[in-house]
């Protein structure tokens, strides 16, 4: 390549660049002034998810339609899990009182992801969820079903096999909190350790700043 | 009231072990409610090592198929739980299982573990021998620490009867 060919292309590299960061500005500070600054990833613009299947705890299909027209706390977890699950779930319940004690909570669902359909069945996902809040649903799929979701949420899980007995298998999973909004797309990820008093003040302002 | 019987109770616990000559023991131990259909449960405890370095080797539990000894990492917001063979318990300290760290895992619950009952629980120490705690049941909400206002805690309840969705 001549001089003047590597001049050019560098030009034309950094004139690509201005344009790009111009555009990504302007997507991101469109809406106001600054974004919400939450405890976790905040998203100016909201991702679309693919479509999926899953099946809800009363044994319907449960898909993207179904996260429309309210806002979605959604969690992973399983409900052999003693320890960090309940301790979610107990936020999340905190959560939801709090958020219906400031008279913010008429248009929220809240859904338990079960990672581990093998144990988990609709209705002991059912029993399960809403003794932590009634207004709790749960839902859980096959690995095909479930992926789409895992992988449009940034999430991760993982069957960790116990030698000693091989039915008392556990499943390390993200712990994080996404929130979808009401057309269905990825709107913030708060991410462990939650506080539900500091969940509730930036769901508040993430509220107040959607379009 | 409940708090200071519980309390009461606290105190006798400890007392009971430290009167035998004892260098460990067992305080604020309490197991969380679980929901109907859970088969596991968790529960929680801190060892007062006032002599010599121990280990705790394991446990059993009254009603409970099988009892581990588990901790939970973070990591990259990813939640791993991992058995734990032997718990290291140095002398002069306090070791504090507590929820999001390290845990006594309940599994096969023959039934599941109500507020209000207690679970008794032996654990296994190498030196010390066995060492036997009645621990309590308690709501979640009642112990785990948060920011959030306390009130309406006792709604919580109402929640506990299955609903249709």
């Amino acid at each position: 390549m001549t001089r003047r060919g590597k001049l050019l292309g560098m030009a034309l590299v950094g004139g690509l660049a201005l344009a790009l960061g111009w555009v990504l500005g302007e997507r991101l500070f469109r809406h106001l002034g600054s974004p919400p600054d939450i405890a976790g990833i905040y998203l100016p613009d909201a991702q679309a998810l693919p479509p999926f299947q899953l099946v809800h705890q009363s044994g319907r299909p449960f898909t993207n339609n179904d996260l429309l027209g309210h806002w979605t706390f959604l969690y992973f977890g399983y409900s052999y899990c003693p320890d960090v699950c309940p301790l979610a779930l107990t936020d999340l319940n905190r959560l939801q009182r709090r958020l219906a004690t400031a008279g913010a909570d008429g248009d929220t669902a809240y859904l338990f992801v079960s990672v581990d359909p093998q144990r988990d069945t609709p209705e002991r996902l059912r029993e399960y969820v809403t003794y932590f809040n009634p207004k709790f649903q749960g839902a859980t799929g096959s690995d095909e079903a479930l992926n789409p979701l895992i992988k449009a949420l940034h999430a991760f899980y993982q069957r960790v096999d116990n030698p000693d007995a091989p039915e008392r298998y556990t499943m390390d999973h993200t712990s994080t909190i996404s929130l979808i909004d009401p057309q269905g797309r990825l709107r913030a990820i708060f991410t462990p350790p939650q506080d539900p008093e500091r969940m509730a003040t930036d769901f508040l302002a993430i509220h107040a700043a959607a379009p | 009231m409940r708090a200071i019987l519980f309390g009461m109770l606290l105190a006798f616990a400890a007392a009971a072990f430290a009167a035998d000559g004892n260098p460990l023991r067992i305080e604020q131990p309490w197991a969380a409610e679980t929901p109907p259909a859970a088969h596991t449960g968790a529960a929680y405890l801190s060892i007062v090592n006032g002599g010599e370095a121990d280990r705790l080797l394991g446990a059993k539990a009254e009603g409970v198929g099988h009892v581990e000894l588990h901790t939970t990492t973070m990591d990259g917001g990813v939640m791993r739980m991992r058995k734990v063979e032997v718990l290291e318990v140095p002398g002069g300290t306090t070791t504090v299982l507590e929820p999001g760290g390290i845990h006594i895992m309940l599994i096969d619950l023959k039934q599941p573990l109500h507020a209000g009952q207690s679970v008794p629980l032996t654990l296994e120490f190498e030196k010390a021998g066995a060492l036997q705690v009645q621990v309590p049941i308690r709501k979640r909400e009642a112990m785990q620490p948060s920011t959030a206002p306390p009130a309406h805690e006792h709604s919580h309840g109402d929640g506990q009867k299955m609903k249709m969705e």
